[in-house]
């Protein structure tokens, strides 16, 4: 049966303001025009054609993934974020080419003689683990773990739900709880993902304390120019 | 209103909600990925763009933000495990969505420190301000305030309210508890109401 059930939605007191009777009829003029607002907002015609547009021109398939959607961006970013990908890609090539082969290196500290420095962020793996209920091959689903391995000197290790719930917060130097274990130099952390959000990995080299929220730690990252690795995750 | 119809059936519950995308759901089943997204498109494509475009501020980047919204639906759509309403979940993905947008283009502008405002309850704005002026005038004015509420309590505002979803929905979008997003709400009307009444009274000087 089908039956609009948010009339029967109880109001919080809280919601209608701080509780004064007197200013219940403004809220509800409030929440009325609340209503009304973005009236004459539209989306622009063909935009449909659009969006077909970004899905046919190869940007994506129905084949799901985690992270984040770049296929949308606009036409004069997309030249952009290609030549950078490309570059990006090259300059990857070119620093994992030569020590690939060989016997691996210890970090480098820049000051090795000759040796070709090693990004210590190539030992970082993020990877899932599966909750008992696969409910696919890939992507992220509730009931899924995320497993995160650090192995390397001063690595920090935080992960964020949403953008302002810091669940976990792993370093060499403060193991908390059995979420957080040592791994090498470093440090790893399993964290199980209970709900549907976006969440935040960050594994940081040389960082303070966490921040408290995802937003000051890209500041965080950004002020202390920090090397950093960072995925997100789209639980569904 | 197709979009507000489809609204109010997806809001209603498990039972509504299913009826109201049940022929999602079928193309789904079928295999029929593009048919599903069709649907989506046509049945919720104004509401999302409604969505993103006041969430931020900007007609280029909430087509943008749509587009991410809608692309990002045709790739998932075969992973959606029907624990929510199709809407609930297309509104998630629009919410993440707007709220990355907002981040990257450095669009939070001016706003007010929603967890400390002081003196939300002082007189000093002519208090009886709301009761006289029109329902339009209203609107006009909200939407100006609006755009001064930091970004996740804008988004509570406007799915409660704007697009009726139930706070129960909205913690499955956003990964939080139902009563953190009320109590967000909750701190964001007097901000709101408190912004009208002072911008009323500027205008009337």
């Amino acid at each position: 049966m089908s039956q609009d059930h948010r009339g029967d939605e109880q109001v919080p007191t809280g919601e209608l303001g701080p509780g004064d009777p007197d200013r219940a009829p403004a809220y509800e003029r409030l929440r009325q025009a609340l209503r009304e607002t973005g009236a004459g907002l539209a989306p622009r015609p063909g935009w449909e054609d659009r969006v077909w547009a970004a899905i046919d021109g190869g940007a994506t398939t129905p084949r799901p993934g985690p992270g984040r959607v770049r296929e949308a961006a606009p036409r004069w970013r997309r030249g952009v974020i290609a030549a950078g990908v490309a570059l990006a890609a090259a300059a990857a090539l070119l620093l994992w080419h030569p020590w690939r082969h060989a016997p691996a290196p210890p970090p480098s500290t820049g000051t090795g003689g000759g040796t070709t420095p090693v990004d210590p962020l190539v030992a970082v793996r993020i990877e899932p683990v599966r909750g008992e209920v696969q409910m696919r091959a890939d992507g992220w689903a509730v009931g899924d773990s995320v497993s995160v391995d650090a192995p390397v000197a001063g690595a920090s290790v935080w992960v964020y739900r949403g953008e302002d719930r810091l669940l976990l917060a792993c370093s060499a130097r403060a193991l908390h709880g059995p979420a957080c274990r040592p791994s090498g130099a470093g440090v790893a952390a399993l964290v199980r993902l209970d709900v549907p959000a976006t969440y935040h990995v960050v594994v940081a080299i040389g960082a303070g304390e966490a921040p408290t929220t995802y937003d000051e730690a890209l500041a965080a990252l950004a002020r202390g120019d920090l090397r950093h690795q960072r995925r997100d995750l789209e639980v569904y | 209103m197709p979009d507000r119809a489809a609204a109010t059936a997806a809001s209603a519950g498990p039972e509504a909600a299913g009826s109201a995308d049940d022929d999602v759901l079928a193309a789904l089943d079928r295999g029929d990925v593009r048919g599903a997204v069709g649907l989506l498109m046509s049945r919720y494509g104004a509401g999302v763009y409604r969505y993103c475009r006041q969430m931020v501020g900007d007609d280029v980047l909430a087509d943008d933000v749509q587009q991410q919204v809608f692309v990002q639906a045709f790739r998932d759509l075969a992973r959606f495990e029907r624990r929510s309403s199709l809407r609930t979940w297309l509104f998630g993905i629009a919410r993440h969505r707007a709220l990355d947008a907002i981040k990257i283009e450095g669009r939070r502008g001016r706003r007010f420190p929603l967890d400390e405002q002081p003196g939300v309850e002082d007189e000093a704005a002519d208090a009886s301000a709301l009761e006289k002026i029109s329902q339009a005038e209203m609107v006009r004015a909200l939407e100006r305030c609006l755009e001064e509420l930091a970004p996740a309590a804008k988004s509570a505002v406007l799915l409660r309210f704007r697009e009726e979803f139930r706070y129960e929905e909205m913690a499955i979008m956003a990964g939080e508890k139902p009563g953190t997003l009320q109590a967000r709400v909750a701190r964001a009307l007097p901000v709101l109401r408190k912004c009208i009444e002072r911008r009323l009274t500027d205008e009337a000087v």
